[in-house]
């Protein structure tokens, strides 16, 4: 499949907010739609020669599939919800969407229209609230999608058929929506082209976020919004459906629905509830109404009784904890400890490298408490590189080797002092005194016998 | 001449003594001093620590709070001096004057590398930002909240007093809702914004449960960008359904482009499609600054 290049004519028209932080697309088209394909090759090959005549046609036929999304959604291709799931809020004048990561998504297959549109949504979000009420999501296989497993006055996808690798027993969750409900609220075929677009963000906003299980997170994203405003006061639900070659279904098509239907089934891909209520869970309310007293990872002082101890305060004041210590000579104490979150600056002073954790065990005779801080992290340290065998290893044949290479270098030297000869690591030690310390030696030998 | 060969004191003193300096110009294996020094860089920004040596009390991070702190390096140097023990012999004197010398060799790139690992996965090596200086003290903060669980992808941002912008050599979720960040810098502000791509479309309400949107520029004009907000006169949102509040999204549009076109938000043969719909229905993004004061002891 060739790369997808950003033509003009694929993504549409795209606006950029004022410091570039964000930019909308209306729309990412995927090179190649959801389905099965078939490529037929024929090559006719003909020769006029009187005594070789041949007309011949060769045909090579290859099928495959493009699998995409259909049914379900794997949940690492969500990126966010709005509202947050569970989330309780003043949400009744937003409309809620979702975030996906492939940023082709909503447009990868199509609602069927019968205008040739090419670039409209099949994916749509349906909010419910509790008057309506909230439809359950049944669990149930690609066979209650067909027309053999729907009960009488249900219909579901037209012409639904099976893609390459679909099986009846597929499991498939799906809401039974009420016709005249359905009628009310679906988006038409041409609101269905407003409510998903797609945005890209910078490379500096990727750097904001935090991250992901060292995953790269991605900078593009599509959007599906719903069409409809929750009720203040009551729980609402909101379900991203699918709506796969659905448009004679949908309000405004002119279509009416078949006689003697009173719901419709709806397979769904992924489905939340929040709360719409003059709580204020609001981004901003969290983070106003967080504590910050005391700004510094400590303890809060609480004496068990009204006497102070000052030392006491002061250790959890400048950061540390009190634990339990066992010690190696079967002592029993209780020592102090702190991380390397501090709520102060701290000069540099421990000298390393140390020879072992002991030698870090902090000793105040005012209070005969040890300070075991440095001495934690330390053998933290050393547990972790022992616990990555790669890494031990490698350390341990990298010392050896510099202590060898010294060794040596120092030989040479030494060497080359004794015979008068300057050495080089280059050639090997031995031709080196050969040439530069024996033979001369030994031709003074040979001259002179001559 | 009578010259015996009985150096060998000699010999082992000065191979000691060579040992000991390890001067070499240039490392046999520099590839493996490289290997050596990213494994330390990564445990230098706390990766592979467990959180309860962190924190070790949940009195010090409850629900629904924020703490800020600077980095012990005393207890990031031990902790890297444990790791490097290994091959260490403490025999006697020991190979200390040995081992002090070699790290010497990777101290500083050490530092460099824990500070410039983030920046080089995000932008790749050749970006400024991947090849800056390690600082030597670094500062961070904990966020305990909803908010991280509500809005994992929500931005942070760190200055200093001079107001220049920190680089974050850790930021992640250990539980989901906790933030755990920390910067090559003294903090002296915090900002968190809302995320940018997740910016929802809202209307104001108005008269008699309808709704109303104002507009924003779409083709920018002297003084006012793409995106801000116009004078003009807010556009009142068609309904479908009005019991069951059901927005009309086509009729919506279209009013939308009308009011652009009269108002000369944008100009009248310009293309309208989604996504100049969605800069005009998007609502602000929320953003909260931390100030942090109070001079260290």
């Amino acid at each position: 499949m060739p790369p997808l290049e950003r033509k003009r004519s694929e993504i549409g028209r795209s606006i950029r907010s004022d410091d570039g932080e964000i930019t909308f697309y209306e729309h990412f088209r995927a090179p190649l739609l959801s389905g099965n394909y078939d490529v037929t090759v024929r090559q006719a090959v003909s020769s006029d020669d009187n005594k070789n005549a041949f007309d011949e046609t060769f045909e090579h036929r290859v099928t495959f599939a493009v699998q995409g999304v259909r049914f379900s959604l794997a949940p690492e291709a969500v990126q966010s919800q709005f509202p947050p799931p569970d989330a309780q809020g003043e949400f009744s004048n937003v409309l809620s969407h979702m975030v996906f990561h492939p940023r082709t998504l909503p447009w990868q297959r199509t609602v069927g229209s019968s205008s040739g549109e090419q670039a409209t949504p099949w994916l749509a979000l349906l909010t419910f609230d509790v008057d309506d009420p909230i439809p359950i999501v049944r669990p149930g296989t690609l066979a209650d999608l067909l027309p053999g497993g729907l009960p009488p006055g249900m219909i579901s996808y037209p012409n639904l058929a099976l893609e390459y690798g679909e099986s009846p027993t597929d499991p498939v969750l799906f809401i039974d929506v009420p016709a005249t409900l359905f009628t009310a609220i679906a988006p038409s075929e041409r609101d269905l082209r407003w409510l998903a677009h797609a945005r890209v963000i910078s490379l500096e906003t990727v750097a904001r976020k935090s991250d992901r299980d060292d995953l790269a997170t991605p900078t593009e994203f599509s959007v599906v919004v719903s069409n409809r405003l929750p009720k203040p006061g009551n729980r609402t639900a909101s379900f991203l459906v699918s709506l796969e070659s659905m448009a004679p279904y949908l309000p405004g098509s002119g279509v009416p629905l078949p006689p003697g239907t009173h719901a419709i089934r709806l397979a769904v891909l992924a489905f939340w509830e929040f709360g719409v209520v003059p709580l204020q869970e609001t981004f901003r309310e969290y983070l106003i109404e967080l504590d910050r007293v005391p700004g510094t990872p400590q303890i809060p002082y609480q004496p068990a009784d009204e006497s102070r101890v000052a030392h006491v305060e002061n250790a959890l004041a400048m950061g540390y904890t009190a634990f339990d210590h066992f010690t190696r000579q079967g002592a029993s104490t209780v020592s102090w400890y702190r991380g390397p979150l501090l709520p102060f600056a701290n000069p540099i002073d421990v000298e390393v490298p140390i020879s072992s954790s002991d030698a870090l065990t902090h000793y105040d005779p005012a209070t005969a408490m040890f300070d075991m801080s440095l001495g934690v992290a330390w053998q933290l340290g050393q547990l972790l590189a022992l616990a990555d065998k790669d890494f031990a290893a490698l350390l341990y044949e990298w010392k050896r080797t510099q202590t060898r290479e010294a060794v040596l270098a120092f030989e040479r030297a030494f060497l080359g002092r004794q015979f008068g000869v300057e050495l080089n690591a280059q050639t090997r030690l031995h031709l080196q005194l050969m040439t530069g310390a024996i033979r001369p030696v030994l031709s003074a030998f040979t001259k002179g016998n001559r | 001449m009578k010259k015996r060969w009985s150096t060998s004191d000699e010999w082992i003193a000065g191979a000691r003594a060579a040992v000991d300096a390890a001067a070499l110009d240039e490392s046999a294996d520099a590839s493996a001093e490289q290997r050596i020094t990213d494994w330390l860089a990564r445990l230098r920004n706390l990766h592979g620590v467990p959180f309860t040596t962190l924190i070790p009390d949940v009195r010090m991070l409850p629900q629904e709070s924020i703490r800020v702190f600077r980095i012990d390096e005393n207890w990031i140097d031990c902790l890297i001096d444990g790791a490097y023990s290994i091959g260490r012999s403490t025999t006697g004197n020991g190979d200390l004057a040995r081992e002090a010398a070699m790290f010497g060799r990777i101290r500083i790139p050490l530092r460099n590398r824990a500070a410039t690992a983030r920046p080089r996965r995000i932008f790749g090596a050749e970006h400024a930002r991947a090849n800056a200086e390690g600082s030597q003290t670094r500062s961070g903060f904990l966020l305990r909240s909803g908010v991280v669980s509500g809005w994992p992808s929500m931005e942070v941002r760190a200055f200093d007093a001079s107001g220049r912008e920190l680089e974050p050599v850790r930021l992640d979720r250990p539980a989901q809702d906790v933030l755990f960040g920390v910067f090559n810098g003294e903090l002296a502000k915090l900002s968190f914004s809302e995320p940018a791509e997740t910016l929802h479309f809202g209307f104001e309400p108005s008269a008699n449960d309808a709704f109303r949107k104002r507009l924003k520029w779409i083709t920018p004009q002297p003084g006012h960008p793409a995106g801000s907000m116009m004078d003009a006169p807010a556009v009142a949102v068609p309904m479908r359904d009005s019991a069951r509040r059901v927005i009309d999204a086509n009729a919506l549009a279209q009013a939308i482009h009308q009011s652009l076109v009269n108002t000369g938000g944008m100009a009248p043969g310009a293309q309208y499609s989604g996504a100049e719909l969605a800069l005009e229905l998007v609502q602000g993004v929320q953003q909260v600054d931390f100030p942090i004061e109070g001079a260290p002891r």
